[in-house]
């Protein structure tokens, strides 16, 4: 027998002190818990599982004879009698949650996949044109030029008189103008012969004026300085020391540029410019840059191209633009040939 | 007999044998749940004329808590109240804990014979066809198992033990 406070236990207290781990019972909804999951195993264990389980095997010729004679006429069952606690079962989208980010990653990646295959495979011809047609943005911008001063079309002037500016010898053509060409040359002291700037052939006339005006009383036009209706030294109907009807010095009957009192040309009607069978094979875009002149009746001509893009796109855009009718630009009410530029879009959609 | 007589009879027992085992309730049950699983799924495995149903179903028991217990066991917690569903209170409730933690720490084959002796009351024979073990390692096991609880729970005697001891 061992003393109290001795190392070791008694077998008695030993077995008193085991006595007092007391287990609880397992939760009642098991029995249920199992006896479920082991109605649906097979034919061969229902015997052995519940007599309830055994009833409720038929083959299936029986079930399906029963359940078209429910569908025709429900028989009526007994009141359910619940002998069972519903039992509490965790969120299930708690459960769901742990893998989320890959599942839902492989889900939207699958989706996508599947839509894209769509997208591709069940595209119909019509579709395709739609997505090979071109949108053309165009601009009708200032004409900015890239030639030198000297070449431009050339602008004349004039002095005030009310008269148009008359028939007469075109002045001498040299590289600067000291004197601009009038109708009345007051005597000078030292003579210089009026000229204007623009490197053309020499015209021998008596009379300075516009070589293409009616024939009429001597008359040096409405303009300020030179001949003319301009201001500038030169003759004809514009603002600087040549003649014609464009700016600065030089000659030239060029179109107009927009602005000052030259209004844009609007555009009336357009085609869509096609897509060359390269680029669009290319999947290829983007745009052309062309210069057109919009005469006077509004037709496009002189169509030039500044940016090309290639694979035949400039050529096609020029084709397009080339049908394109446009509203002309107006001088004062008249219309007149202008100057503008034109950006041809080609996108793929 | 039928399964479901079967269950009713010794479903309690063999939770409380897992629970005991593992530490954990949830676990208890599963294998609870798996163990009957088995027999009704493949009854033909239990052959009457070679044992007790209850004896068979507890060594199906132990084998699926052991593997159980093998599987995680990095990660098996034991339950904050694994002894705290004892009705009595203080005293009882501390020993219990204590109790429960110190056969907790015996070795896994001193811990079944252990608790199938003590707990449930099985006869040696019966234990070591559980265990699969002869009867004589089994009585060895349970004698150690009884050595150390002893010696480890001395700390923790009980006043009237004590006074009965004393006498």
């Amino acid at each position: 027998m061992k003393t109290p406070g001795s190392e070791e236990l008694t077998n008695l207290e030993l077995n008193e002190m085991l006595a007092t781990w007391i287990v609880s019972d397992p939760s009642p909804g098991l029995k249920v818990k199992i006896f479920s999951q082991a109605g649906i195993v097979s034919r061969d264990t229902r015997d052995f599982a519940f007599p309830i389980l055994a009833n409720a095997w038929k083959p299936w010729y029986r079930s399906l004879i029963h359940n078209i004679r429910d569908l025709i006429r429900l028989q009526k069952l007994p009141p359910l009698e619940v002998t069972s606690k519903p039992v509490e079962v965790g969120s299930i989208w708690g459960a769901y949650r742990a893998g989320r980010s890959r599942s839902s990653a492989v889900s939207a990646l699958i989706h996508v996949a599947v839509l894209v295959l769509l997208l591709v495979f069940f595209q119909t011809p019509q579709g395709k044109n739609i997505a090979q047609r071109v949108t053309d943005i165009y601009y009708v911008l200032p004409y900015q030029s890239k030639i030198p001063a000297a070449e431009k079309a050339a602008g004349g002037g004039g002095v005030k008189a009310l008269t148009p500016v008359s028939k007469g010898e075109a002045p001498k053509l040299a590289h600067r103008q000291f004197v601009p060409p009038t109708m009345a040359v007051p005597d000078p002291k030292l003579p210089v012969t009026p000229a204007i700037t623009a490197p053309a052939p020499q015209i021998v006339a008596e009379q300075y004026g516009d070589p293409l005006s009616k024939l009429d009383l001597n008359s040096g036009g409405q303009g300020i300085n030179g001949l003319g209706s301009g201001k500038g030294g030169g003759i004809g109907s514009r603002n600087d020391d040549g003649y014609g009807i464009g700016h600065g010095g030089g000659s030239g009957g060029g179109a107009y540029r927009i602005g000052g009192d030259v209004s844009a040309p609007i555009l009336v009607s357009k085609v869509e410019p096609e897509y060359s069978e390269e680029a669009r094979k290319a999947k290829y875009s983007g745009e052309v840059l062309l210069s057109i002149v919009v005469d006077a009746a509004g037709t496009p001509r002189d169509i030039h191209v500044i940016r090309p893009l290639g694979l035949g796109l400039d050529e096609k855009a020029i084709e397009a633009v080339r049908k394109w009718r446009f509203r002309p630009g107006l001088k004062r009410g008249r219309a007149v040939a202008t100057q503008a530029q034109v950006i041809v879009n080609f996108r793929l959609l | 007999m039928t399964a479901e007589q079967a269950f009713d009879a010794h479903h309690k027992a063999i939770y409380r044998f897992v629970y005991r085992l593992l530490g954990r309730a949830d676990l208890a049950e599963d294998v609870t749940q798996d163990c009957f699983l088995c027999i009704l799924r493949e009854p033909e495995r239990w052959n009457p004329a070679r044992g007790d149903i209850r004896t068979y179903l507890f060594s199906i028991s132990r084998n699926l808590a052991l593997k159980r217990y093998r599987d995680d066991h990095s990660d098996l917690q034991v339950d904050q109240e694994w002894a705290s569903s004892v009705p009595d209170q203080g005293l009882d409730q501390e020993i219990s804990a204590t109790v429960a933690e110190v056969v907790g720490q015996l070795p896994d084959l001193q811990r079944e014979v252990l608790i199938l002796f003590e707990y449930e009351g099985f006869q040696l024979a019966e234990i070591a066809e559980i265990v699969k073990a002869n009867v004589g390692v089994v009585k060895s096991r349970l004698h150690r198992a009884r050595e150390r609880l002893r010696r480890q729970l001395a700390p923790y005697r009980k006043v009237g033990a004590y006074e009965n001891a004393g006498e």
